[in-house]
């Protein structure tokens, strides 16, 4: 199915899905990376940061090429379990915390924690060791989520170039955004945006996975919507009856 | 123990952690509706019936992972 400005139905999904899911993300590393920054000074945590992307480039760099030569039906089958993996991880969550089964997601609570706990360490130096580790590992461990988002779904449609704009959109907007309202970004939908890329993820999964298994799916490219209704309502379907039957204990992990 | 296999196992936990986290029901049953659906497209022919179960199978793997969660708050 094409659209009007020339782009395939699955590549608006892929640029939906990459976009959101970085959005994410990115917005979880900010978080640390502002509080550290105002906390233990700048330096330090922009250093740290700047690292952790030059890591997450390098590996962009060292698996995006190894990735496009794996004969395509081995290589969907392989990123589609990976999607299926992520994308189940993802809605789980994300249902379990729309239902009230699990704890929100709270930007403010993370900042204020990762605050205190840099409060407690005091002893600031120039350059300070712990702020740049922080940065590095809040950058680096929520990027790695990122590139392998972005690798998987931009390898297997061959629409790398489009998967990595569309994360690099994201990074910018939400960069500009944490310096304009210069705080965590709690505002953020977090949750509803999780469940919509859990859902996404999940379709690109089944939909790679069972063409690299030799299925050829009904309506070509526009059965990836038809995913997309299917999860979308079983996650609205088990958010309803999981709400319906919470029971008043503490949240799970 | 050398550095290098410290840095090994360490980057194995990594992964381990990555893939499969708290949730190894998740990974073991995409693992197994890959390596079904696989059997029964590739190895048996029955594409339409592989085109039910993969999806099926999400949506079952997912609802067992979800009630095996609020269990855990009972």
């Amino acid at each position: 199915m094409m659209l009007a400005v020339g782009l395939h139905s699955s590549d608006l999904v892929l640029v939906v899905a990459v976009f959101l899911a970085c959005s994410v993300e990115m917005v979880e590393a900010l978080t640390i990376v502002l509080a550290v920054g105002t906390t233990r000074g700048w330096r330090s945590a922009f250093e740290g940061t700047a690292v952790a992307l030059i890591c997450l480039g390098a590996l962009v760099g060292i698996f995006g090429p190894t990735l496009v030569r794996v004969p395509l039906d081995w290589l969907r089958v392989f990123v589609g379990g990976v999607l299926l993996v992520f994308g189940a991880q993802w809605l789980r969550k994300s249902i379990l915390r729309a239902s009230g089964l699990k704890a929100q997601h709270d930007e403010d609570e993370i900042f204020a924690e990762t605050v205190a706990e840099l409060d407690e360490i005091g002893n600031r130096a120039d350059r300070d060791r712990l702020a740049f580790v922080m940065a590095f590992k809040g950058v680096f461990l929520e990027g790695v989520e990122v590139v392998v988002t972005v690798l998987t779904l931009g390898a297997s449609s061959h629409r790398m170039g489009l998967a990595a704009l569309s994360a690099t959109v994201a990074l910018f907007l939400v960069g500009v955004a944490g310096v304009l309202v210069g705080r965590q970004l709690s505002e953020v939908p977090e949750n509803a945006m999780k469940m919509v890329v859990g859902v996404m993820l999940l379709s690109y999964g089944t939909f790679w996975s069972g063409e690299g298994l030799g299925i050829r799916w009904l309506g070509a490219d526009a059965m990836l919507f038809g995913f997309v209704a299917l999860y979308g309502a079983f996650a609205f379907g088990a958010v309803k009856t999981l709400q319906r039957n919470t029971y008043e204990g503490g949240p799970v992990r | 123990m050398s550095v290098v296999m410290k840095a090994a196992k360490g980057f194995w936990r990594f992964v381990v952690d990555f893939f499969v986290g708290d949730t190894p029901e998740l990974f073991w049953s995409a693992l197994g509706i890959l390596v079904t659906v696989g059997v029964a497209s590739r190895g048996l022919g029955l594409h339409q019936l592989s085109a039910v179960l993969l999806p099926l199978g999400v949506v079952t793997a997912l609802s067992l992972s979800l009630l095996r969660a609020r269990r855990r708050t009972e």
